[in-house]
């Protein structure tokens, strides 16, 4: 399966589970009114009148209307609250950010280790995060959208696991924001939390009336009933939540095994929690609720919201014998097996390069990747790293990533800059240029994903500061390159959600509304690198062709600005779209076989700005670090 | 009837409770967080501190108090910004911070303009770069200054802003304090030594 089905598969998980919500809402609308009628049938029969009609249409509208109402707004504030992104929820477990700044050898390897996996995955650096009070062996992912997403880890993960088995958890995590897991949990959570809503009614009903003697009856009877189908309901819907979960963490273990091509890490993480007292437990009170988050069982609960660790190390390593090494024991470490890791094809061409191939690649990664981001990492240079750690000199590695080659341009820009930053911003970025603009043009995404932790720490107002010199960098010259002007609208798109967290986006399914905005971005493409009008229009064609568009398409000359607004509406069209229009990118780009690095990149680039992860291409040989 | 709409009116209000708690423990939890970034800068600047009262000392024996100034000065500043650290927003712990970097501040900035009158110093590498990592430093420290006093203004604004200010009082959300521009009155008002 690839990322697209994955995220179908995603989709169709909450189909389902909205299905099972929808009918566990019903039965506990007939059952409310059933308890209420029998209140009121009790109270009829005490008074000698007449018996009612079983069936009162207008009780029953109204506790259809009460508990819908209830359970939905219940349901929609624990989304809400759920939605404000990943930092929201680590820091509501305990959880406290680190940064590269740290002095902490087993905090830098942490940081180190999440850089790495998302390097090589192509989403940009999530937020990593402690949870200090806890000793047991856990982790999680969180947030709505890969853009906010949190990784954590617990004490006991970060100090007890080596680098390889720290390596596997953070790959298993990554499995889940890439397969759209975690839109999927906050979903579960919110619906869990609606249902719980009518339980706390019946307490709250159960203790007013206690102490009210005068009529107490009816409200106590009522408030039982209400606890009943609660915890029933919840009951009902945790068993759907553990089926589901259960499928999941299976498969990520599975990716992790695949994005770190090293079973062993990921096993042996596994039987350390196994072996060691404390095992996976979380402590914190507010576990329970984001319980299936964990990547491993975190409270003992009747419903596992994890498979048990023996089937999960099974699957991966056959070999195990269901006995695990205690805390003080030496591990035998599993040695990769050599087939499963592959060198990097050293001094390759891009030629090989098949643009069909792009858009399956997008959301996997593997063993190769991740030494590829390893070298990636290796070939920045120390100066420049070290100015990623906070949000002055990442911002500074930004502008200067925007900066033009040529001189006067750059002296314009470089104006601009200083009338906008406060000024040790505009000499460092120009110390900078020179570093950042002979890197490899591999290295040029990567940066810029290095710098977004870092810049996800600025206040509100510094980042509209940034945002606005990053669009007057970008403006100051007219002939900025399209590379560069991608780039402006990844910083925009992956720093936005940290600022501004999630507003829900209904999608765009139909390929149709969005045919102008495809043929700009096409023509725009076409225009890049294809210096006469022929070869422009068979690029053009080139890449139109491979969409499910009835043609013919004439090709405009759009302006950056129409380009802009075309790719944020593409951005948020359904993922089927989006496949199929980075396939058409990658066909114009690529349409003449003649594959430049810089070309392969501003696929890349391009896929960023749909938000799609798209690994780097390991095609290429090796990387340009100087001159 | 009126029984579900007082129910619903009551689930309205533990709603909106429940929102504005969260939303003020987030706004605070900004702000502490943000703090941890002016500690890492300031640290830095803490630790260059000493290399530089070292290099300083082979050539300037005849300036002890003003290095033994420096030196005191940092120790209070470190011992300043241990306890800041532990309680971000405290108006106490920030008023003490602002105060012993503003000493800190300018005892450096006496250190350094009686340094231009040793011509084998200012010729010296070591000296140069430590100098130039300091105003680096001190660069940083003004920008993450910045996002903390931001944060600290929102978190203020949303405890002050009704409805909130009905339950910042009895959640114990108590104001939190700015953090100052470190730079102090005297090094304002000294004369930059220019040759």
């Amino acid at each position: 399966m690839n990322f697209f089905e994955h995220q179908q598969e995603s989709k169709q998980k909450t189909a389902l589970l909205a299905g099972c919500f929808a009918l566990a809402v019903a039965a506990i609308i007939l059952s409310v009114y059933a308890v209420i009628m029998s209140v009121i049938f009790s109270q009829n029969s005490d008074s000698g009148a007449a018996p009612a009609p079983w069936f009162n249409p207008d009780v029953f509208t109204g506790v259809a209307i009460t508990v819908l109402m209830i359970i939905l707004g219940g349901s929609l504030f624990k989304i809400i609250a759920m939605g404000r992104g990943g930092p929201y929820i680590a820091e509501s477990l305990g959880g406290r950010p680190i940064s590269q700044a740290t002095t902490d050898v087993d905090e830098l390897k942490f940081i180190h280790v999440v850089e790495e996996m998302a390097l090589a995955s192509g989403i940009s650096v999530p937020a990593a995060y402690v949870l200090d009070r806890e000793p047991g062996i856990n982790a999680f992912a969180a947030g709505y959208r890969p853009e906010d997403a949190v990784v954590a880890v617990t004490d006991g993960c970060l100090r007890r696991l080596s680098r390889d088995e720290l390596q596997g958890v953070v790959a298993h995590e990554f499995s889940h924001i890439l397969n759209g897991d975690m839109r999927l949990n906050i979903r579960l959570i919110g619906m869990i939390s609606g249902i719980l809503v009518i339980a706390s009614i019946g307490n709250i009903l159960l203790r007013t009336s206690s102490n009210s003697r005068k009529n107490g009856m009816p409200f106590i009877a009522l408030g039982l009933a209400f606890i009943v189908i609660g915890y029933v309901g919840v009951l009902a819907a945790r068993i759907i939540q553990s089926a589901i979960s259960r499928q999941r963490e299976f498969l990520a273990d599975a990716s992790a095994v695949q994005f770190t091509r090293n079973p062993s890490g990921i096993a042996q993480a596994l039987k350390k929690i196994g072996g060691f007292a404390k095992g996976s437990k979380i402590r914190s009170p507010r576990a329970s609720e984001t319980s299936h988050m964990f990547f491993s069982t975190a409270i003992s609960s009747l419903f596992a919201t994890h498979p048990a660790l023996t089937e999960r190390i099974q699957r991966i390593d056959p070999s195990f014998s269901r006995e695990f090494p205690t805390a003080g024991d030496t591990l035998k470490i599993m040695t990769p097996d050599p087939s499963l890791v592959s060198g990097l094809a050293a001094n390759r061409n891009f030629r090989g390069f098949q643009p069909e191939g792009v858009s399956q690649s997008v959301g996997t990664m593997d063993g190769g990747h991740v030494k590829f981001s390893l070298m990636l990492l290796d070939a920045i240079p120390g100066a420049v790293r070290a100015e990623l750690n906070d949000p002055l000199g990442a911002s500074a590695v930004v502008f200067a990533l925007l900066l033009d080659t040529n001189e006067t341009e750059k002296k314009n820009q470089m104006d601009a800059l200083s009338k906008m930053m406060p000024e040790p911003v505009g000499s460092l970025t120009e110390n900078l240029h020179a570093a950042v603009n002979s890197l490899d043009a591999r290295l040029k995404l990567p940066l810029l994903d290095l710098s977004l932790p870092a810049l996800r720490r600025m206040s509100d107002r510094q980042y509209q500061d940034f945002l606005r010199a990053v669009k007057i960098l970008a403006e100051a010259d007219g002939k900025l390159s399209l590379f560069e002007f991608t780039l402006q609208i990844i910083i925009r798109s992956r720093l936005e959600a940290a600022f501004h967290p999630a507003t829900a986006r209904v999608p765009r399914k139909n390929i149709d509304d969005l045919t102008d905005d495809i043929i700009r971005l096409i023509s725009r493409l076409a225009m890049e690198g294809h210096a006469d009008p022929a070869a422009e229009k068979n690029a053009f064609s080139a890449g139109m062709n491979i969409l499910p568009l009835p043609g013919p398409f004439e090709m405009g000359n759009p302006s950056f600005q129409e380009v802009e607004t075309a790719i944020l509406q593409l951005a948020n069209a359904a993922p089927g779209i989006r496949k199929s229009v980075l396939d058409a990118c990658a066909g114009c780009i690529l349409f003449d076989r003649q594959v430049t690095a810089e070309e392969a990149e501003l696929v890349r680039a391009v896929s960023y700005a749909l938000d799609l992860p798209t690994p780097p291409f390991l095609e290429g040989g090796r990387l340009k670090t100087e001159g | 009837m009126t029984g579900m709409i007082i129910l619903g009116i009551l689930i309205a209000a533990v709603v909106a409770l429940a929102l504005m708690y969260n939303n003020l423990v987030t706004l605070r939890n900004r702000f502490k967080n943000a703090f941890a970034q002016i500690d890492v800068q300031l640290k830095r600047r803490y630790d260059l501190i000493p290399n530089l009262v070292e290099v300083v000392k082979k050539y300037m024996q005849h300036e002890r108090e003003t290095l033994e100034a420096v030196i005191k000065a940092r120790n209070s500043a470190v011992s300043a910004n241990n306890q800041a650290a532990g309680n971000p927003g405290d108006p106490g712990a920030m008023k003490n911070l602002s105060a012993a970097e503003g000493m800190l501040s300018g005892a450096l900035g006496r250190l350094f303009a009686l340094s231009e009158s040793y011509p084998d110093l200012k010729a010296n590498q070591n000296m140069a770069q430590l100098q130039e990592e300091l105003s680096s430093t001190e660069n940083r420290v003004a920008f993450a200054r910045q996002a903390f006093n931001d944060a600290v203004m929102s978190y203020n604004i949303g405890r002050e802003k009704f409805p909130a200010n009905l339950i910042s009082g009895m959640f114990h959300f108590t104001e939190a304090q700015l953090l100052e521009s470190t730079e102090s009155p005297e090094e304002k008002k000294a004369p930059k030594v220019t040759f």
